[in-house]
Order: structure tokens, then C-alpha cells, then sequence
């Protein structure tokens, strides 16, 4: 059994006008010192699923339905104190933006030692002596210095590390990374990156990186799984989906990457763009910018339109699209025909 | 012709599908407190025709009849239904007329500091360097002693400089001066915050680029743009005016007793409570209270749907 | 630390400069000394012997010189009312004036912050919204109104039976829509004497008794303005990353409250308190007018209704020598809570 088991996972916004799903039916799993990517547009729902792992998702939002399965413990119905053991301490968090993830007013030094006492009986001297020690493995000069210091004399680059400090104060099990790098400067983004996957890697930590860049997950992750408006489309081992994407989105994503159009030429966008939640299309949400929705004869596949694709397997991959479905389909056929 | 209809027509439409109107009938409270606003200001602006006597004609005051209570009080002469006060005026009659004076005094006072503060605000964000520092500074000292003060002590200077009979002459229009010299800080701190967000947008640089001047750039370009704002504090501050107002009268700074708003009426029966006469300060009173109420809470509806950015501190 | 300091002191000083230029300008235009000194039955041409003795016929800028010299040694003449160097009649009309002050201060803090608090952690709970309709109300109702109303409810007391008063449940309704009176509502009572021209109220709880009413209405109409703000304020800051940070950090929702909200929550209160501190003073003329409170604000309108000038510029330098001195000290109690405003005087 994996050490997290994310199981028809249903998040929803209630509104004024109604409930917004934000989330439907995701499911993944992620073994211990595992490292998982979470692609997507913004606005796919992996902020969502990231936020919702921990109960962490912000009024009105809520869990509607669906299981967390942690370490053999189920996460979704449990209270708010016994939640607040996991948080932080088995399964910690990086946010996006370090200038705004710091609270301005206490101390590095405050900010550590308090998820240490949080969740440890230790005294305050222990804990300032194990925040040394973690701010020396994020490899921040003079940290003794920097126990002292307020969010505010510190680079966002030095933040982001403190904030990863934090993260690993407690040897969580998991770390759940969203877009850690994004509002980071471009030469310190690498940096951080590397950091951070040393770091899983030698403590054996799983990661759970919420990106939009297709670079860092194949650099990172073992393997992924691909978002679009609330619903996985598409997951498996990261190599195999760069190489070889089956779901027309993630296609899409792939090819347009600045690396893959010829030079002089435009890049290669996917038309449209991602609809609202509250107005998903019928059938397949990806239909109205897919460039499948007709066979090759011109045909209408008519699915596409009406109902949402289920998984089908696809080498170590999944994918929900009807056009896969109905290419293995066509192949199994001819198969069985080639065998009879 | 045409062109013009075609623009009103769609400018009624805009706000017929506007936030503003959705959100207005959704809203009770809003609903409420504007219908008793309106009520309000046209029993205010309708006085001389609904008072039952007018309270400035001293024929009609019967000094006999001071002190008379309320209609619902044993004791009361039905011709005055909400009482007398000390001098025998009819106390309903003289709550209109107060009420009208309030409300002028309130209008014209935030008239006032609103020019003054958008003007030295839009001044002060627009050219900068020294008049920007010089205007701040000038806002932050006289709204560091507190509006009241500033309008005390010049309500004071005034006294002392007209004579009390020239002051209590003038009252009206002196208390508009005073209450408007004391709050232009609020507006020209609020407009200055909003010109400088404004000033480094784009838009702004066009219309430079197209070569159009400084002045029209402000009044065109800028100012259009910092009016929800200006909307929102100006609610609050027709509320507040009307307080400082009643304020300067209580203290014997404002309004005579022969032409009286709201708070001199307030004054004059005050001298009267200790002796049982609670209704001639009281329902004057409740009625100022009302009144600032309704313009508070149509302030709250409007800040939250207009949301605009204000200064804070 | 020193630079701020200097800063602050410079600002502070260009401030009294101000206020000491417009009090000049007043006492130099309203103020008549030597109709004070001889009174109406002396010519004119003695006038002028005087006048010029006095310097009165000096130019404005070694008039203004003078002027400055003896103010910053708080010598501002005689008051014509009281007869009396103006600086004695200020100070021993002080104490009054800052109990009041004090004692609505300490209710000002110790309510609207767990009001503030409570309504900005439970928007939606009932209690929050009683508070919330409530503090609109305090809002609109001008403060001398509120001691008007407090006058007739606790000092006069009021009677309504509306409800058969033979039976036990009318008596108990009447009983609650009606009120004892009795609370002293007119000056100081008997204050204890504690040095110089200082008493106070606080010494006794017949003192307190007398502060009461007049330290609620003063409180009455920032009461209600502080709890917004640190209602919004709150609500802002919990909706912050850095909130949200603490909570993924798995600390206890008390010490996200009362540590990392309110610490924010309190830096722009701090700000708007500074200000307000002004108003607090300057409301203090109403209340103490109400009250027959014998405190500074009474005696300025009483200076003004018979124009003495001395004692008005009087009242002005020393309120305008406190405005400057508790926004300094705000300043600073700023700089303290907010880490990223920089007392060392290093460059940020």
C-alpha cells in the first residue's frame, strides 16, 4: 500500500449561485520518497489538490467526497487537531511566493522554533539548535545570524530556502511543493530546484511538485499526472509522458514549448483557452479546443461531445480521452483478427 | 440628436445592468436607509410647506406655551404634537427647519472640502517634489490635531473676529467655510493615493505622448478615475459634517437659537432636561441620529460594492 | 535608534512651529494687552507710551522672536479671567482633562480589541453581527448626544410602565425598561489631592464614580470606529499567505489569532491611534461641557465666550505641545511592534 492514496477526490465551492466543482474524481497515489508532478494550466486545480491533501482549502471551498488515505490513516474526515499533527509535521508545505509566505513581523528564528514546539515537546534551546542546523543543510550563510533577522533584510531566494528549512524541520514524510520557484528570479530558480530535490533525495522525502513548467518535472519527479479543469486527464511515469504524451492536451503542452517550434516560426499554441469551472462544456471539458474530436474519414466522434472519457490504459500510462479509447480499440480489433 | 438618445439610452442601460443597481436590490438595509433618507430631505426641503408654524416668525410663538410634552404624555396640546420647547415654538416645526439647516450646512461644507481636497490632491499627486510634500505635510499636521479641533478653534477665530451678532448672522455659510476648511485632508490624501496609482498606468503616458496637457490630462484622464473613491468618502463625510456641525452648535459655536439646526436645538433643551423636559433636547436628538445613521449605512453598502481603494490612517 | 530619534524631533519641532506661528498670529491680532493692563479711561497718547515700552510697535518677526522665547519657557502672560499667569490656569485644568482621557483610553483598548477580535475570528456568528449593527449606531450618535442620553437614563433616571405594575412579572418588565438615575453627572466631586495642583479620581471609588458617564461618552465615539477597523483589519490579515503558511505549519489556530494576526493586525491600528489621540482631546471640549467637567476642554470654551486671548493661545501651544509629543511617542511604540521600519537609523 502506497504511503498516501488519494482516492475520487471531490472539491467543491459553495457559492452563491451555487456549488462550483473544482476538483472531481482525482485520484493518484504516492510512494514513500516518491517525487510526483502535478501539471496543469493555473486554474486546472492543482493549487486545489495540493491545499485540499491537508484540508488547508480556504472558505467556501470543501471537500465534497472521496478519500485521503495517509500512512493508513484517512484524512478527510478527521478533526482539526489531529489534522494539525499531520500538518507541517508528517506533511509540509512550500508556497509559492516567499515575499508574501513569511509572516513580517516575527523572526526567522520565532517562525522555526514554533513548529518545532508545535509539534514537540522540546525546549526552546533545542529547538533553536536543530533550526541552525536545518538552515546549515538549506545552505544559508551565517544562519546563526539569520535566526535574528525579519523576512523583510532577506533576498527572495534566502527566503524560499528558509522556507524549505521549514518544511524539513520536523523529517517530514512528504513535502508539498506549490509552483516553489514561479515568482523566484530566473538564475536563482535552478538553485532552489536543486536544492530542494538534493534534499528530498538524501532524506528520503516524497515530493509533490504543483508546476506549469514541463522542464522541472522532468528533471524532478518519477512520475506525473496532467490536470485540466478539475479532472486528471492523463498520468504515469514522467519520462514516458514527455516522450511519448497520449491525451491531446498534454500534446498540446508539449509541443508548445519554446524548444519545440522551428525557429522563426510562432510557437505552437493550443487554441482557446481553459474554460471558467462554473461553465464546464458537456462531455469531454477539452473538447471545444481538442483537434480531435473527428476521425480521419471527417466523421464526428460523437463522445467527445457528451460524455466525460474514462481512464484507459496506455503502456504505464493512463489517459481519459476518447480518441485513445477508440484507437486501442481499432488496434485491439485488428489484433484479434490478425490472431483469429 | 440621435447620437444623443442613443448615449442615454445606454448609459440607462449600463446602469440598469449595473453591480451597483443588483446589489442595491438585494439589500434591504440599503433600500430602507435611502427611503428614509429621501423621506427625510424632502420633509427638510418641503418645511415651509409641512411645518404646522414657522419657527423664525416670532408672532406666531406663544411663550405661554413653553415646555408643552409630546402628544403621547398627559399634558400635551394636540396643536403641538411633538411638544414645545422653551420659548413655545412648536417643536415639530422647528425639527423641519433645524433639519433643513443640518442638511444645507452638511451638503455644502462636503462641497466644499471636496473641491479643496481634490484640487490640492490631484496638485499634490500630479506635480510632486516640493507642493506634493508641502500639501502632505500640511494634511498630516491638521489631521493630526483632529478635524473638530482645526474646526473649533477656527469656528472660535471667527467669533472673535466678527463679533458674536455678525457671527450668528452669517452662522450658516461660516460653518460650511469652517467645516470645509478642517476636512479637505481626508479627500486630497484619498486622491493623491489613487493619482499616483493612476499616473503610472499606461493611459496616462498616451494621452502625454499625444501631447495633451498637464490640466486637461488630470480632468480627463485621472479624475475620472478616482471617483469611486471621492463617492465613498463623500458619504461619510456628509455624515460627519453634520456632526461637526451639531458639535459647533452645542458648543455655542454654530447656529443661533432664533434660526437653529439640529444641534442648537439639542443645546437649547439641554438646559432643560434636569427640569423633566427630555423631549426638546431628545427628539431632535433621535431625529440627527436617524439622519446620520442612514447616510452611515448607505456609506457601509457603497465601500462594500465599490470596494475602492482608501487610504487608511 | 538616535536618527529616528533627531528625525522625529526635527518633524516634531517644525509641527510647534506652526502651531506657534498661527497662536502668534491670533494673539498679535485679537489680543489688545494694553486694554487689559489700563482698561477704556485712558488717552490714547499714554496708550502709545505704553505700546511702544512693550515693543508692541517692534517688527512682526522680533515680536514673533519674543513671543517664542517666552513660550518656550511657557510664559504666555496673564489671563484675563482668572487673573493669573496662563500656564498655572492650563495646568491646574490638566489632571481633569488627561483622567478623562486615560480612563476612556482604558476603555477604548481593553473593548474594541477582543470586540475587534471576536467579530473578525466569527463574522458570522450573531454576536459579531450585534456588534457590527451596534458599533454603526455608536458611530452616528455625536458624542455629546451620548452624554445627554447617558444624563437622563443613570443620572436622572427614567420611568416607563408600560406593564401592570401590581402584578410580579409587570413590575420585573417595568423594572427593566426603566432606570435608577443617581449617578453623579456634574464636575469631580471630591477628588483626592495628590501634589502640586494634581488631584485625581482614580484614588477613590467616589472618584470613579464621577468618571464614569463622562470617560463612556468620551470612549463612546472611538469605541466603535476601532472595532471596524480591527475587524477589517483582522479579516484582512487572515486571509494573508503568511496565515495560511502558519496553518500548513500545523500551529494552533490561538496562536495564528493572537499572534500572527493580531501583531499585523495592530500595526495600522497603532497608526489610526496616533490620529485619534487628537480627536480624543479635542472631543473632551464636548463631554467636559456636558459633564461640567472642570477640565482644559471647559475652561477653552470658556476662554473663548469671553475672549481671552492669552488663555486661548495658552490652551493651543500646550494641546498642540501633547498632539506632537503622543504622535512622537506612537512613532515610536510603531517602530517598536514593525520590524521593517528601522530605528537604528541604517540605511533599510
Amino acid at each position: 500500500m502506497a504511503l498516501l492514496d488519494v482516492n475520487h477526490l471531490d472539491v467543491r465551492f459553495a457559492l452563491r449561485q451555487g456549488d462550483v466543482k473544482a476538483l472531481r474524481d482525482v485520484s493518484f497515489s504516492l510512494d514513500r520518497g516518491e517525487r510526483l508532478g502535478i501539471v496543469g494550466e493555473s486554474g486546472a486545480g492543482k493549487s486545489v489538490a495540493a491545499f485540499s491533501l491537508l484540508n488547508l482549502i480556504a472558505k467556501p471551498g470543501y471537500i465534497a467526497g472521496g478519500s485521503i488515505t495517509f500512512d493508513g490513516q484517512e484524512l478527510t474526515g478527521l478533526g482539526e487537531r489531529a489534522l494539525r499533527k499531520v500538518r507541517g509535521h508528517r506533511i509540509s508545505m512550500i508556497f509559492q511566493d516567499p515575499m508574501m509566505t513569511l509572516n513580517p513581523v516575527l523572526s526567522i528564528g520565532e517562525q522555526m522554533v514554533e513548529c518545532l514546539k508545535a509539534h514537540r515537546r522540546i525546549s526552546s534551546k533545542e529547538a533553536r539548535a536543530i533550526s541552525l542546523r536545518k538552515l546549515e543543510q538549506v545552505q544559508i550563510p551565517s544562519p546563526e545570524k539569520r535566526l535574528d533577522q525579519y523576512p523583510h533584510e532577506l533576498s527572495g531566494g534566502m527566503r524560499q530556502r528558509i522556507i524549505i528549512a521549514i518544511a524539513l524541520l520536523l523529517d517530514p514524510d512528504i513535502i508539498i511543493a506549490d509552483e516553489p520557484t514561479t515568482a523566484l528570479d530566473v538564475t536563482i530558480q535552478a538553485e532552489i530546484m536543486a536544492l530542494l530535490l538534493e534534499l528530498c533525495e538524501k532524506h528520503n522525502v516524497g515530493l509533490i511538485l504543483i508546476t506549469h513548467d514541463l522542464g522541472v518535472v522532468s528533471q524532478v519527479t518519477q512520475r506525473m499526472l496532467v490536470m485540466y479543469a478539475g479532472r486528471v486527464i492523463e498520468q504515469g511515469p514522467t519520462r514516458e509522458i514527455i516522450n511519448d504524451p497520449q491525451h491531446p492536451y498534454t500534446q498540446g503542452l508539449i509541443n508548445a514549448l519554446p524548444q519545440m517550434a522551428t525557429p522563426g516560426e510562432r510557437l505552437n499554441q493550443i487554441r482557446g483557452s481553459m474554460p471558467s469551472l462554473s461553465q464546464l462544456p458537456s462531455g469531454c471539458p477539452f473538447h471545444p479546443r481538442c483537434d480531435f474530436t473527428q476521425r480521419h474519414d471527417g466523421s464526428e466522434r460523437t463522445p467527445c461531445k457528451t460524455e466525460v472519457p474514462a481512464f484507459v490504459r496506455s503502456g504505464n500510462c493512463e489517459v481519459a480521452c476518447h480518441m485513445v479509447a477508440e484507437l486501442q480499440d481499432a488496434e485491439r480489433i485488428v489484433a484479434e483478427e490478425d490472431n483469429s | 440628436m440621435s447620437t444623443q438618445s442613443i448615449a442615454t439610452s445606454s448609459r440607462w442601460e449600463r446602469f440598469r445592468d449595473s453591480y451597483l443597481l443588483y446589489s442595491f436590490k438585494r439589500d434591504l438595509i440599503a433600500q430602507t436607509s435611502l427611503l428614509i433618507f429621501v423621506v427625510m430631505v424632502l420633509a427638510a426641503l418641503l418645511a415651509p410647506w409641512l411645518a404646522p408654524a414657522d419657527p423664525y416668525d416670532l408672532a406666531q410663538i406663544d411663550i405661554l406655551a413653553s415646555e408643552l410634552p409630546p402628544f403621547w404624555i398627559d399634558g400635551a396640546d394636540p396643536q403641538y404634537l411633538m411638544g414645545t420647547d422653551s420659548q413655545g415654538r412648536d417643536l415639530l416645526s422647528t425639527i423641519l427647519y433645524g433639519m433643513r439647516v443640518s442638511l444645507v450646512i452638511g451638503f455644502g461644507a462636503v462641497a466644499l472640502q471636496a473641491t479643496l481636497g481634490v484640487c490640492f490632491g490631484l496638485l499634490a499627486g500630479y506635480l510632486g517634489g516640493r507642493v506634493d510634500a508641502f500639501l502632505m505635510r500640511l494634511a498630516d499636521i491638521q489631521l493630526s490635531f483632529s478635524t473638530l479641533m482645526v474646526a473649533i478653534v477656527v469656528g472660535a477665530l471667527f467669533k472673535a473676529i466678527f463679533g458674536g451678532a455678525t457671527y450668528s448672522d452669517y452662522a450658516m455659510w461660516l460653518l460650511v467655510l469652517i467645516i470645509g476648511l478642517a476636512e479637505w485632508p481626508q479627500y486630497a490624501r484619498t486622491v493623491r493615493a489613487s493619482v499616483l496609482a493612476e499616473r503610472s498606468k499606461e493611459y496616462v503616458d498616451a494621452a502625454r505622448v499625444m501631447g495633451l496637457r498637464s490640466r486637461r490630462i488630470m480632468f480627463r484622464h485621472i479624475l475620472p478615475n478616482t471617483l469611486s473613491p471621492i463617492f465613498v468618502i463623500s458619504t461619510v463625510q456628509v455624515a460627519n459634517a453634520i456632526i461637526s456641525e451639531a458639535a459647533l452648535s452645542f458648543l455655542g459655536l454654530g447656529m443661533p437659537e432664533t434660526q437653529p439646526s439640529l444641534g442648537s436645538l439639542i443645546k437649547s433643551g439641554f438646559d432643560y432636561i434636569q427640569s423633566g423636559s427630555w423631549w426638546i433636547t431628545l427628539i431632535p436628538g433621535l431625529v440627527l441620529v436617524v439622519l446620520v445613521l442612514v447616510i452611515n449605512l448607505l456609506g457601509d453598502w457603497l465601500r462594500d460594492v465599490l470596494n475602492p481603494r482608501l487610504y487608511k490612517g | 535608534m538616535i536618527a529616528f530619534l533627531i528625525k522625529r524631533l526635527f518633524h516634531a519641532l517644525l509641527v510647534m512651529f506652526v502651531i506657534s506661528v498661527i497662536a502668534f498670529a491670533i494673539q498679535d491680532n485679537l489680543g489688545d494687552p494694553i486694554q487689559q493692563m489700563v482698561g477704556q479711561s485712558v488717552p490714547e497718547s499714554e496708550r502709545e507710551v505704553l505700546r511702544e515700552e512693550l515693543g508692541l510697535n517692534d517688527p512682526f518677526l522680533v515680536q514673533y522672536f519674543r513671543f517664542a522665547v517666552n513660550a518656550a519657557q511657557f510664559d504666555f502672560g496673564y489671563s484675563y479671567i482668572y487673573n493669573e499667569p496662563t500656564t498655572e490656569v492650563v495646568l491646574r485644568h490638566l489632571p481633569a482633562t488627561l483622567e478623562l482621557v486615560f480612563a476612556s483610553t482604558l476603555l477604548i483598548i481593553f473593548l474594541s480589541v477582543p470586540i475587534g477580535v471576536y467579530s473578525a475570528i466569527k463574522p458570522r456568528a450573531w454576536l459579531s453581527r450585534f456588534f457590527m449593527g451596534v458599533s454603526i449606531i455608536g458611530i452616528s450618535i455625536p458624542v455629546f448626544l451620548t452624554a445627554i442620553v447617558l444624563i437622563q437614563l443613570f443620572a436622572i433616571g427614567v420611568s416607563f410602565t408600560p406593564f401592570p405594575a401590581d402584578t410580579g412579572w409587570g413590575a420585573w418588565l417595568n423594572g427593566l425598561l426603566s432606570t435608577e438615575g443617581g449617578m453623579p453627572a456634574y464636575g469631580r466631586g471630591d477628588p483626592v489631592h495628590v501634589f502640586g495642583t494634581w488631584t485625581t479620581n482614580f484614588a477613590s471609588l467616589e472618584g470613579l464614580t464621577y468618571l464614569v458617564l463622562p470617560a463612556i461618552s468620551l470612549a463612546s465615539i472611538m469605541l466603535p470606529l476601532f472595532i471596524r477597523l480591527i475587524r477589517a483589519e483582522m479579516l484582512e490579515v487572515m486571509q494573508s499567505e503568511y496565515v495560511k503558511f502558519a496553518r500548513a505549519k500545523g500551529i494552533s489556530m490561538r496562536r495564528i489569532y493572537f499572534l500572527h494576526a493580531l501583531k499585523n493586525t495592530m500595526l495600522p491600528v497603532i497608526t489610526v491611534g496616533g490620529v485619534q489621540i487628537g480627536t480624543l482631546v479635542a472631543y473632551t471640549i464636548l463631554t467636559e461641557t456636558v459633564f461640567q467637567w472642570p477640565g482644559m476642554g471647559l475652561m477653552f470654551l470658556d476662554a473663548i465666550e469671553r475672549s481671552d486671548i492669552p488663555l486661548i493661545v495658552t490652551y493651543l501651544m500646550i494641546v498642540g505641545l501633547i498632539f506632537v509629543i503622543t504622535n512622537t511617542l506612537v512613532d515610536l511604540i510603531y517602530g517598536l511592534v514593525n520590524p521593517t521600519v528601522k530605528l537604528t537609523g541604517k540605511p533599510a
